[in-house]
């Protein structure tokens, strides 16, 4: 026993608190517990301004159990028989959310944000992202098969298909090796994107990023490298080897599937918006979009024109490019969209406002698209990337990485607005997080994107070094910069890191353009390899719970829409 | 009275015809020896060069020394998109419009367009005009300025032919030692830049394994003698300018 316990117990024996069981005098209570409680319950009246944590637990449990009756009552009217557990095939749509890179403390962090600009007057930490109400939620075990840390070519395939596979390829499982064309025959997964075209159902994707970008991409094609995003970006001897490129493949989406399965009649991906306008267009300046960043817009190598290419195969379809043409769709009318909104990745939400021809956020997006979709009596299928987290978070920007969560958060409300939750499981999730942590210990309120303020004080918090520290920070990057009002994060990678302790007094560290501290220099932040959380809701959500491998998504997805069957139902009729 | 009149006309009418430059300043290029010297000593420091190639609404700094080729082009919005080539590798990064120069980008397209911006130039005082035609030099200084600013501008083709000015303590010299015309051989440095390998500046997190990137980033990012910048993006040409 060492000094100090020895002193510690000696003293609590002369207060009479341990050990001295004299018959004299009252044994002093062990604890202080909570006595002045109503009775055995935690149950109380919480004083004017205090939270009443137990009573929402409580009503937690209660709207968990509803949730379940909701579903359970749906099951009922198909099968009197079949209880919900063992019922396939509820869900008559299905929509995955990705944020891409939105760990877990990411989550956190954008729900403080979202409370503290709600102005709540309880400091922010009790908010909840839409999401965060579904009643389902575990773990998925992100690592890809040859990497401890996954990017999110990777993850997304393992979602999509049910295979985890290498870093960086698409579509493929395992045995592929990244970057030869010839390795892709006889490896290719089928996603549930695809197995729900085959069934029937109407299909969307949706991503801020580039369409052709590594998870949007594994919802449609096949490629050995998920930098073959046209064919500018393509070794010849893959070309010659007869690979297509990503952009290819989304735009010839029906004709390749319809390839693989003998007699199979499907009509194509209803929905495809994003950005990424330069893989589809030839390297021309006559090609131009109003909305041209480059002098000339296409990267496309072979003179196609994969734009008029869908125009064609889709007479009835509608292609945009920009905010105007996205208002102007009629969603009851319009049976088809194929939108571009960007020569690149779109904006991140808190500098759209500087696109040039406009482009819609996220939320808009997923609220016209659910509108497209569920004008088909079978169902949909809805993939909603926010692709733009990850992004941030590479660039070491908190605000543009929380502004695109909470922006992911505002579309999950649209399609829980927009959805009938006995038939529409929704899960939301991301493919991977980032070294971003939630540190120090700031007062309840403080602002998430400030300086530590300790609990009980108003002046920062200083560290060993007598300098003031944020709540957030990176474990590695490109480090401090202070870019004040800029909204673009990526402005970052024309500056020289600065890594280590930066003088942070006279900083504003809430401005958007404020970048936090990291501690090992890199050209850029990195994935991170912690677990990622699934949310989900709806028919079918009651799988996701525990901590599983990220590829069980997908086949939470195929039970709850019974995908397989249905497809198989279809390419292998009796 | 009337004899003097036209005389006058004639040689006005003359001079005109004599200032005519057939050289077509959108499509131009010059070749730059940047040289650096110690301000007190003299002796040389660093000597750079670098080819200015103008094309339409793209200007390329190709820096022969770095084996960087920076291209700027202006945005139908005005806005400024720079983009990045490493000769050595055949490899680019594309950035976004304004990325650049802590978002200000859209400010900078003079600058960028014709080495100096217009703005500057017309803070400087003007000493004397030279040569004719293509040849018109304007001579400026900037009293105001500390860092000693001088430069002889040709006027038709919108270039510096020479300037000056102190930084810290050095001084640095702008020197054209060739002006280049050729349309096909302006347009193949283009073209020869936008056939590399490109990487989005966003996707660069997802691509570290690439060895390009990895070696690329060691190199780092900021500009070199791209127009006359500080590595801030702050323009250094009027510098410490006193106002009054």
């Amino acid at each position: 026993m060492n000094n100090k316990l020895k002193m510690t117990l000696l003293a609590a024996a002369i207060a009479g608190i341990v050990g001295c069981n004299d018959s004299t005098t009252a044994p002093a209570p062990l604890v202080v517990t909570a006595l002045e409680r109503s009775d055995i319950t935690n149950a109380n009246t919480p004083a004017v301004g205090q939270t009443d944590w137990f009573a929402e637990g409580d009503n937690s449990v209660t709207a968990t159990r509803a949730h379940f009756e909701t579903i359970e009552n749906a099951t009922a009217v198909r099968s009197k028989v079949r209880s919900l557990v063992n019922t396939a095939g509820v869900a008559k749509n299905i929509i995955l959310f990705v944020g891409d890179g939105m760990g877990v403390s990411t989550i956190t962090a954008a729900r403080i944000l979202d409370g503290q600009q709600k102005n709540s007057v309880d400091g922010g930490e009790e908010n909840k992202l839409s999401f965060e109400s579904f009643p389902s939620v575990g773990l998925a075990k992100t690592y890809n098969v040859d990497s401890q840390t996954p990017d999110s070519a990777g993850t997304m395939t393992a979602m999509m298909s049910g295979v985890k596979t290498d870093v960086g390829v698409i579509g493929v499982d395992e045995a592929i090796e990244r970057g030869k064309c010839a390795t892709v025959a006889g490896n290719e997964l089928i996603t549930a994107l695809e197995l729900a075209e085959i069934s029937g159902m109407s299909t969307g994707i949706i991503s801020t990023a580039r369409i052709t970008h590594a998870t949007p991409a594994a919802t449609y094609a096949k490629s050995a490298d998920r930098n073959w995003e046209d064919v500018s970006d393509m070794p010849d001897d893959a070309i010659a080897a007869g690979c297509k490129d990503i952009a290819d493949q989304l735009v010839k989406f029906e004709t390749n599937l319809e390839a693989k399965f003998s007699g199979l009649d499907i009509d194509g991906l209803e929905v495809v918006m994003g950005g990424g306008r330069r893989h589809f267009l030839p390297k021309d300046a006559a090609f131009n979009s109003a909305d041209a960043m480059s002098p000339a817009e296409g990267d496309r190598t072979d003179g196609r024109d994969l734009t008029a290419e869908w125009e064609t195969a889709y007479p009835n379809g509608q292609y945009v490019m920009d905010q105007a043409g996205f208002d102007a769709l009629d969603t009851e009318t319009t049976e088809r969209v194929f939108g571009l909104f960007n020569e690149s990745h779109m904006q991140y939400e808190a500098d759209r406002a500087n696109d040039i021809a406009g482009e819609p956020s996220l939320s808009a997006m997923t609220e016209k698209a659910i509108k497209v979709l569920d004008n088909n009596e079978k169902g949909f299928f809805l993939m909603v990337e926010a692709g733009r987290i990850d992004h941030a978070h590479h660039a070491g920007n908190a605000f543009n990485a929380l502004s695109d969560t909470i922006e992911l958060s505002k579309a999950v409300q649209k399609a829980i607005d927009n959805t009938n939750p006995a038939e529409t499981l929704i899960i939301v999730t991301a493919d991977h997080g980032h070294v971003f942590t939630i540190a120090g210990y700031p007062k309840r309120g403080n602002p998430i994107l400030g300086k530590v303020v300790s609990v009980g004080k108003t002046e920062p918090a200083l560290a060993k070094d007598n300098l003031p520290y944020t709540t957030l920070g990176y474990m590695n990057g490109r480090g401090f910069r202070d870019l004040g009002a800029e909204t673009d994060a990526d402005v970052v990678y024309d500056e020289e890191p600065i890594t280590g302790r930066v003088d942070l007094t006279g900083v504003d560290t809430t401005s958007p353009g404020f970048h936090q501290e990291t501690l090992v220099p890199r050209s850029s932040e990195t994935h991170s390899g912690e677990d990622v959380a699934v949310f989900a809701t709806g028919p079918g959500s009651h799988l996701v719970n525990g901590t599983n491998e990220q590829s069980m998504i997908y086949h939470v997805m195929d039970f709850a829409g019974n995908l397989v069957k249905s497809a198989d139902a279809i390419v292998s009729p009796q | 009275m009337k004899t003097i009149f036209l005389s006058v006309c004639l040689m006005l009418s003359s001079s005109v015809i004599i200032a005519e430059c057939h050289y077509d300043a959108k499509e131009i290029a010059g070749k730059y020896t940047i040289e650096i010297k110690d301000s007190d000593s003299g002796k040389l420091l660093n000597k750079e060069h670098l080819n200015v190639w103008r094309m339409g609404n793209s200007v390329a700094y190709e820096n022969i020394d770095t084996q960087i080729t920076e291209i700027w082009s202006l945005v139908s919005n005005g806005q400024v998109k720079p983009d990045r080539y490493f000769d050595e590798y055949k490899r680019g990064i594309e950035y976004q419009p304004a990325d650049i120069n802590n978002g200000k980008g859209e400010t900078h397209w003079s600058a960028k367009y014709q080495i100096i911006s217009e703005a500057d130039i017309k803070k400087m005082q003007l000493e004397k005009t030279t040569g004719n035609a293509c040849d018109e030099l304007n001579h400026y200084v900037n009293h105001a300025a500390k860092n000693k600013f001088k430069l002889a501008w040709l006027t038709q083709l919108n270039l510096p032919k020479e300037m000056s000015y102190t930084q810290g303590k050095t001084l640095v010299t702008w020197k054209l030692q060739e002006l280049m015309i050729d349309k096909e051989q302006i347009k193949a440095t283009f073209v020869k830049r936008q056939n590399y390998g490109v990487t989005d500046y966003a996707d660069i997190g997802d691509n570290e394994s690439d060895p390009f990137l990895l070696k690329m980033i060691n190199l780092g990012f900021v500009g070199h003698a791209s127009g006359v910048y500080s590595a801030n993006g702050e323009q250094m040409a009027l510098e410490g300018e006193h106002h009054h």
